[in-house]
This record gives C-alpha cells, sequence and structure tokens, in this order.
C-alpha cells in the first residue's frame, strides 16, 4: 500500500477511535451503582400529596461470593424508603438525593396501590409508570388493605422480599391474574372494571418474633378507577364463573344430608349468553364443573350414585349461591367486575355502542340473570367410604 | 549484476543482496572448468545447469568443493569389475547401510563387460527404485535427500539408487485429532510415508499426485494429491501456480505454505484446513479438493476450504447420522456460546440490566457486590489468565502442565472468587466460553473465534446490545466477502445452494448424499449408484430376500 493511502487509512481509523471513545458508554451502569427495586407502593397522604415506598434489594446481603447468608437467618436482605411528594416523580427525586445508588425500575414486580389511592381513584398514577419505558408493563398490580407501605415492610418467611411472596401468591392458580397492562387497558375500556388483587398484612409468630406475612384476601372491586369495595370468600369464585376465567378452588359444604365435606373444583367452564328483554336485559350462565370429593366428615357411601348425584345438586347450589353474591356486589357497588359490558360488546358492538355503553351501570342494575349450572363429581378419591369406618355397622 | 561481481566473490556468499533470490539463468555450459568454477551458486536449484562431466576427478573436485565442511557427506571409492573407477556418494545417516552396500557389493563383482552407465543399472544394480541422471540439481537434490549417487569414470550420467534409511517417527495415532470410532493412524513427518497412507485409502491410478520442490535452502518436497476426473483441472491449476510462485528461503511446516497461497492474508479467519488423518483427507479428495502434502510435517493442507467444513469433524460421517446431526447442532450453539459469551454478560450487566430474569439479576448483583472491577475489566482479566493457562499448558512439559492445571483451577478458579477480585458468575462465563471453543473441531477455526472474542467484548462494553450486534455483522459481512481458491467462504449457505444443505444444516444418511457438494466445481457429481440408492430409498434400507426368523409371527 502506498504511504499516502497508509495515511489516510490511519486518519479513518484515528477518526472512527476517537468517535468510538467519545460516544460510547453514555448509558453504561454497573449492576453495582443500581438500586435494584423490587417492589413500590403509592399511598394517599392526608393532605394530598402522594407517598413512594420502594422496596430495595440489598444484594451484599443475599450472600454473594461467600455463599451461603440471605433467607430471613441474617439480616434483612431489603431496604424500604418512603417519601412524600406532589407527583411520583418529585417524590422519587427526593429519595434519588440520599440513595448511593440509581434507582431502577427494571425490575419492578408488583405494584402496590393503597386503599385510599385506590379509593380516590388511580388512572393519574398509570401515567408514570406507562411514560418511562423502564417500567415493565407486566408486573402486577395489587391493591392494599390500609397502607401500602405496610405490604413492603412486612418480613415473609420464605422468600426474601415480601415483593415475591406477592408475585407468587398472584401467580398461583388461586387467583385470577393481572398485570399492569390488563389494568390500564381495562380502565380505558368501557364496559368492564379491574378486578385486582387485594391483600393484608397478617401477623404470624414465629419463636418469639412477630413476623408479618401477606395474605390475599379477595378481590377489589372499582367502578371505573375509584375502588368501591372487597368482594371475598364464595363471592370472590363466582365472579371468576361470571368473568369465565375458571381457577381451581376449594370449597367448603355444610349439607343436610351429608355435613360437612369440602370438595375441589378442578375443571370448569362458564358460558354467557345476553338476551334482550322489553326493557332490560337478561344474562344466562352456564356452568360446567368437574370435582372431586377431598374429605368427608360422617359415613357416608359416595360409591352409590343416588348419594353423588344428591352431593353434585348441593354443589349447584353452592357455586350458584356464589355467583348470585357476586352478581349481588356488582349491582350494589355500580362496579363491572364481571366484564358483563364486554360480552355484549363483543357480540353486539352496534347495539353496544348505540345504546348500552352510554348508560351501562342502570343497564346492569336492571339486567337479570338465569343460572344453569351442571357440576359432576367424576372421582370420589381413593376410598368411597371412612377406612376407620367400625365394621359392625356394616353388617346390620 | 550478479555475473558482475561473481568473479571476485568466491568466499563471500553471504553477502548476497536478497533479490539475488531471483537469481538469472546462465545458459548451459559444455566447458566443464567454466561450470565447475561456479561454485558459489547459492542454491540447489541453479545447478542444474551444470552436467556431470564425464572425468571422475572433475566431478570429485566439483563436489568436494560444494560440499566442503560437511562432516556428514560421504564419498566411497570403488571399481567396477575390479578395473573401472566410480565413486558413490551419500548423506550418512539417510540411507540404509545395509541395502547400500548389497547394491555395491553386486557392482563391484559385475561382469557384464565395459557397458555405459544406464546398462549397468538396468543389469547389476539391485535397487527397487534407480534412476539416471545428467545435472547436478537432480544428482545434489536426489543424495541430500538420501540417495546413494554412483559416479562412475567416463559416465556423463550419474546413478542414483534409492536407498533411503533415515530415522523417522513410527505411525502413531494423531494427537490433534483423536476419534472414538475412525482409523487411528496419523500421518508422519516423512512425505513418502504419507502418500503412501493416501494411495492405501484410494487405491486408483486416478489418484493424482504432483510432484514440486519448494524452498532456496530447504528444498522441501511437495506433492500436489487429486483424484481426477472429481477435481476440477482448474483448481487444480490453480494450487500449483499459486505454490510455483512462492519464493522463500525454507518451508519448515506446511503453515508457511498455508499463508503464502491463501486468498486473504490479513482475515483472522483460516481459509485452507489441515489434517493430520489420512482418512480425512481420503474424503476431502472424493469431494472434489485438492490435497497438499509437504515434508517434514505430519499436517497436509485441503483447499478450497469453506467456513462449514471447518465445524465437520470426520466422526460425523462415522457415527450414526442422527448423533451426528445433534452433535452438529451443538457445535453451532457452543460456536455462538465462544463467540459471544463474555460480550452478552457484559452487554446484559453494563446495559440492559432489564433482560436477565429478575432472580438472576439478584444472584449476579449479590455477587458482585465485592468486586472492585467493572464488568468488562473483570471478564478481560478471567479471558487473558484463561488464555495464558491454557498457552501455558500446551507449550510446558507435560511433567509441569499438571503443576499449571492445578494452580489455574486453584488460583483463579476459587481464591480469586473468594478474595472478591472476580465473581463467580464471570468464572462460570469464561470457562463456559473456554470449552464451547474447544468444540470446534478444527483448532484453526477455534483460534479465529478465539480471537474475535476480544473486539466484540470491547464492543460490548461500549455500546452494549447494539455494539454487538454491528461486530457481529462486520464478521459475517468480511466472511461473505471471504474466498478460498475461488469458491466463496459462506458456501453452501453463502450463495445457498439448498442440496447441499443436508452435510451443513444436518448430516443426512448417505442415502441421501448421492451426490457430492455440488458448490464445489467438480466434474463428476455422482458419489453413490443410483439403483443402490434407489433401492435402500425404497426399502428404508437392505432388506435382502428376507431371512425368516423361526418364531416369527405366522410361521408355527
Amino acid at each position: 500500500m502506498s504511504t499516502a493511502g497508509l495515511k489516510v487509512l490511519l486518519l479513518v481509523l484515528v477518526l472512527l477511535g476517537m468517535t468510538i471513545t467519545s460516544s460510547g458508554c453514555w448509558d453504561r451502569t454497573e449492576i453495582n451503582d443500581i438500586a435494584i427495586v423490587v417492589s413500590s407502593a403509592f399511598d394517599l397522604e392526608p393532605d394530598g400529596r402522594i407517598r413512594i415506598t420502594c422496596q430495595m434489594a440489598l444484594p451484599g446481603q443475599m450472600g454473594g461470593s461467600n455463599g451461603g447468608g440471605g433467607g430471613t437467618s441474617g439480616p434483612r436482605s431489603f431496604y424500604v424508603d418512603t417519601e412524600v411528594g406532589r407527583t411520583v416523580r418529585e417524590a422519587n427525586s427526593k429519595q434519588q438525593a440520599r440513595l448511593s445508588r440509581q434507582l431502577f425500575f427494571g425490575h419492578r414486580r408488583v405494584l402496590v396501590i393503597g386503599e385510599e389511592l385506590a379509593k380516590q381513584g388511580m388512572r393519574d398514577v398509570f401515567d408514570v409508570i406507562a411514560r418511562v419505558p423502564e417500567n415493565r408493563l407486566t408486573s402486577n398490580i395489587v391493591i392494599a388493605k390500609g397502607k401500602g407501605y405496610d405490604l413492603l415492610t412486612a418480613q415473609p418467611n420464605f422468600e426474601r422480599f415480601s415483593a415475591e411472596t406477592m408475585r407468587e401468591i398472584l401467580q398461583s392458580d388461586v387467583l385470577i391474574q393481572v398485570n399492569l397492562k390488563d389494568v390500564a387497558q381495562e380502565l380505558s375500556q368501557k364496559g368492564t372494571d379491574p378486578l385486582l388483587p387485594f391483600m393484608a398484612p397478617v401477623e404470624t409468630v414465629k419463636g418469639n418474633e412477630h413476623n408479618k406475612e401477606i395474605e390475599f384476601k379477595g378481590y377489589a372491586q372499582f367502578h371505573d378507577d375509584k375502588l368501591v369495595g372487597v368482594i371475598t370468600k364464595d363471592a370472590a369464585k363466582g365472579v371468576h364463573w361470571v368473568r369465565q376465567k375458571f381457577q381451581p378452588y376449594v370449597t367448603t359444604l355444610d349439607t343436610k344430608p351429608f355435613g360437612k365435606l369440602s370438595i375441589n373444583l378442578y375443571k370448569g367452564k362458564s358460558k354467557i349468553k345476553p338476551s334482550f328483554e322489553q326493557d332490560h336485559l337478561h344474562f344466562d350462565i352456564e356452568v360446567q364443573a368437574l370435582c372431586t370429593i377431598l374429605e368427608v366428615f360422617g359415613e357416608h357411601d359416595f360409591g352409590r350414585t343416588e348419594n353423588v348425584q344428591q352431593l353434585e345438586g348441593e354443589i349447584d347450589n353452592n357455586i350458584r349461591d356464589g355467583i348470585l353474591a357476586a352478581i349481588q356486589t356488582m349491582k350494589e357497588r355500580q362496579s363491572d367486575s364481571g366484564a358483563l359490558g364486554l360480552v355484549i360488546a363483543r357480540r353486539y358492538p352496534r347495539l353496544w355502542k348505540e345504546k348500552y355503553s352510554k348508560n351501562w351501570y342502570a343497564e346492569l342494575e336492571k339486567a337479570t340473570f338465569s343460572i344453569s349450572i351442571n357440576s359432576e363429581v367424576s372421582r370420589v378419591g381413593l376410598v368411597s367410604e371412612n377406612l376407620a369406618k367400625k365394621e359392625e355397622e356394616e353388617t346390620h | 549484476m550478479y555475473r558482475r561481481f561473481r568473479k571476485g566473490r568466491k568466499s563471500s556468499q553471504a553477502k548476497n543482496p536478497p533479490e539475488e533470490m531471483r537469481h538469472e539463468r546462465t545458459p548451459v555450459s559444455d566447458d566443464m572448468s567454466e561450470s565447475l568454477e561456479n561454485l558459489n551458486r547459492p542454491y540447489v536449484e541453479q545447478l542444474g545447469e551444470v552436467s556431470i562431466a564425464s572425468s571422475l576427478q572433475q566431478n570429485l573436485t566439483f563436489l568436494n568443493e560444494l560440499f566442503a565442511d560437511c562432516s556428514d557427506f560421504v564419498i566411497r571409492p570403488f571399481q567396477i569389475e575390479t578395473s573401472r573407477p566410480a565413486r558413490a556418494i551419500f548423506i550418512d545417516g539417510l540411507i540404509n547401510s545395509a541395502e547400500v552396500d548389497r547394491a555395491l557389493q553386486a557392482l563391484m563383482i559385475d561382469e557384464g563387460g565395459m557397458v555405459d552407465a544406464s546398462q549397468l543399472a538396468e543389469r547389476s544394480v539391485p535397487a527397487a527404485q534407480t534412476a539416471m541422471v545428467e545435472n547436478y540439481r537432480e544428482l545434489v537434490l536426489a543424495v541430500l535427500s538420501g540417495d546413494t549417487g554412483i559416479l562412475i569414470e567416463g559416465e556423463r550420467q550419474a546413478i542414483l539408487l534409492s536407498l533411503r534409511g533415515a530415522k523417522m517417527r513410527s505411525i502413531n495415532e494423531p494427537e490433534s485429532e483423536a476419534v472414538v470410532r475412525g482409523p487411528r493412524e496419523g500421518f508422519i513427518e516423512n512425505l513418502r510415508t504419507n502418500t503412501s497412507m493416501l494411495r492405501r485409502k484410494l487405491k486408483t491410478p486416478r489418484l493424482k499426485m504432483q510432484p514440486l520442490v519448494v524452498g532456496k535452502h530447504s528444498n522441501t518436497s511437495i506433492a500436489i494429491a487429486y483424484l481426477e476426473g472429481v477435481v476440477d483441472p482448474a483448481t487444480v491449476d490453480e494450487v500449483i501456480g499459486r505454490i510455483k510462485k512462492i519464493q522463500i528461503d525454507g518451508v519448515l511446516e506446511s503453515g508457511y505454505i498455508e499463508e503464502l497461497i491463501q486468498d486473504s492474508t490479513y482475515s483472522p479467519f483460516p481459509q485452507v484446513q489441515y489434517s493430520e488423518r489420512p482418512d480425512t483427507i481420503a474424503a476431502a479428495l472424493l469431494e472434489g479438493r485438492v490435497a497438499i502434502f509437504v515434508d517434514g510435517t505430519p499436517f497436509v493442507l485441503i483447499v478450497p476450504t469453506t467456513f462449514w467444513q471447518l465445524l465437520q469433524a470426520n466422526e460425523d460421517y462415522y457415527e450414526r447420522f442422527q448423533m451426528a446431526t445433534l452433535i452438529r447442532w451443538l457445535r453451532y450453539m457452543l460456536l455462538f456460546i465462544a463467540l459471544l459469551l463474555p460480550a452478552l454478560y457484559i452487554a446484559i450487566s453494563t446495559f440492559h440490566q432489564t433482560m436477565f430474569p429478575t432472580t438472576l439479576l439478584l444472584s449476579v448483583a449479590a455477587a458482585r457486590e465485592t468486586i472492585p472491577f467493572p464488568a468488562v475489566v473483570e471478564a478481560f482479566i478471567m479471558e487473558v489468565a484463561f488464555e495464558a493457562l491454557r498457552e501455558a499448558g500446551v507449550r510446558l512439559p507435560k511433567t509441569v502442565g499438571q503443576a499449571v492445571s492445578i494452580l489455574g483451577a486453584l488460583v483463579v478458579g476459587q481464591a480469586a472468587v473468594q478474595a472478591g477480585i472476580v465473581s463467580a458468575p464471570m468464572v462460570i462465563i469464561v470457562s463456559l466460553t473456554g470449552i464451547a471453543s474447544f468444540t470446534i473441531p478444527r483448532y484453526n477455526a477455534a483460534i479465529a473465534f478465539r480471537m474475535l472474542r476480544f473486539p466484540l467484548m470491547i464492543l460490548s462494553a461500549m455500546f452494549g446490545m447494539y455494539g454487538i450486534m454491528v461486530g457481529v455483522m462486520l464478521i459475517l459481512g468480511h466472511m461473505a466477502n471471504l474466498r478460498s481458491f475461488g469458491i466463496p467462504y459462506l458456501s453452501p449457505t453463502g450463495p445457498l445452494s439448498s442440496s447441499d444443505l443436508k452435510d451443513v444444516l444436518i448430516r443426512a444418511p448417505w442415502t441421501e448424499m448421492a451426490k457430492r457438494p455440488s458448490f464445489l466445481a467438480i466434474k463428476d457429481t455422482r458419489r453413490a449408484g443410483a439403483a443402490m440408492i434407489e433401492d435402500l430409498d425404497t426399502g428404508l434400507g437392505q432388506k435382502g430376500i428376507g431371512i425368516k426368523h423361526p418364531s416369527e409371527e405366522g410361521t408355527s
């Protein structure tokens, strides 16, 4: 190569080198320089400002290079910091001023919203969640009983952070999973209201220590973006049927012919058919369920068909009660937790647009329901009778 | 220029300027006294101009001066038929003394009367291979290669007896290409032994081996082997042309030839494959490639070479095709790991922490908590330590090598982690990368990827994922641009030749590989008989006439 060509090449190389060294690395952050927020809570202060609570992982306490450590035996593996501000970001920047590491929300897996804020309406906080790309829209959302702060300071026994506990509970198939994206969608749509997990810290005693675990209490019902009530127990299961989202559950019946027994509903399906009456809507709810018997008090032989059929009737009643209770709360609280509006909107989009969407809550209150249930006890368990049943009784 | 200074410089050859490499040829001269004066010819090649004189004395003077101070050069005087003076010349240690003794004995008691040298060679020399030469170039070259030269008074020809007996290594299992299943013989340092091993694999006169000599001082013999009728003759011509262009003082390993004939000098990728296994070479020839044997090294070159070829091991074709296919996929995956894993780790841990699963991020964060260096520096420390350990392990005597591996495992693997200098995840990443790079069957291909890992690490440390992408694009672009003897380096994926993918994406069973790879311009594409293939395809294997088993259904 000629010397002139070499010079040009050298110049190009130097220039390239300069562009690389002067432009790269601008957003480089080592893992040691970020404060990994695993969960944060938004609460409303009495003066109208917003309290932000961040639960951050303390990697140094989680046992790194030296192995071991972590869990609950050592010092806490997380740190909770809270601050008040007029906006979420103001509170965050106040917090940042006293943190040696950059707040990093990329791994926030659970967002907790305090009861008060939820009652006032939570639409505003969704802005800050979506405005920064770092925030995950797939993270779970939880409504806290009382202050969200209390959920974050709880020290669960199994997991390292209460956020992890909440997430594990939310991901179990006991309840309907919702993430931020779903909630945002439901808030933006008419004809459905969010149905969010409602959680509360509960005291447990471990030796002399008092620990706070976190428990799933039921679902928070919303009217638009405002919390209007909590739905629990059988009604919570009933909402599953109305939402057409079956999740396996265990229910305990107290029946006349059989006494107390626990049933596991492991497979189910529900269908809703709307129809139009003269001045109101009518919904036909059709439920199919498969169950097994888990526990029976008293000596009943479920090897006999008539017993099983009778039991199935009792299960039908139990499911019906749950659904009716759920519908009752929906009507009372003016909350379409069952997403019934969507059923209309999807089947009859024009009718929905022209007639029902304008005054949906009033329509919902007028609506009538008919419920048909077909449950089937497919398995009675390994034994059809109590093993310890006395032999004499069988002889007479 | 050379001739001008020639006369005054009989004892100062060392001062020859380098351009003298391109020597001028002096016309062949019949005047012996003039020829024999030309002792300052630096290279054996130039002796081609000097004919053997009929006077034995003149020849001896010339040889004595040529081989002055060569203690291993022997001139053995003897007489044919007790009256005709002759001389045997050879290099001590390169001949088989017993055989030469017998040949000389036969000549001494010869009673065939006065005949000329060629008749003598025909009638009275009990050697399998003899030749007649007329000039000093051939004589000296043959003698230096281990032949015995016989010079006879009054003859202008010398007889060459090929009774070689130099000590050489025995045939061993090739260390750089071990196999579980497959032939266990490897080439050795002797060219003739090596070509004979190939000949044993391909017993056909169509296996051609063209001889060449390269190296002004080393005069290294080279054989270019190919299967006539399969190979593209243009490729053979190209190989011979490129080798003939080589002008160098010595060729000590086939690596010299490789560097001097490859298409792109500055590419990190090898454009010539080498192997020390006769079966690999035979397979390459059957595919229509050309092999270059170089005397003095067990490594034989194969051209043209494509990228995918470097990821194929000979054993792929000896074991069942399903397993070979799976192993190939594993190799392709590990190739990416060897090239990208440290760079990906750096990019994700310093730019895209969101890409880690949360629990993994927490583990990594916990491990990195006490580490004083940024991830790049940490990665470089470990990669350099690993490369150092590897190099030390290769270069050191075997007894010391063990100490190195213990030190490496103990000091780097454990102490450094416990001391909090490097994090455990980084040790895992580096060892994974190391293991992955060892799974590439061709060592020279593995080297390329090991080298390219470092620039990618720098790019990822500065630009994150974007940097890696740009780096990979550059590498891919470079590879797409490479040629090996005219064949695109990424063939058959580069310019797509879909029928050849059956030996790249998978290793198809032999019944499906009835045709040779078509991306190589070859003359005969059919490798398996059409009738057999059809038979095997319809029956999904050989069924024969059907041998009944006594307990088979319906026979009771």
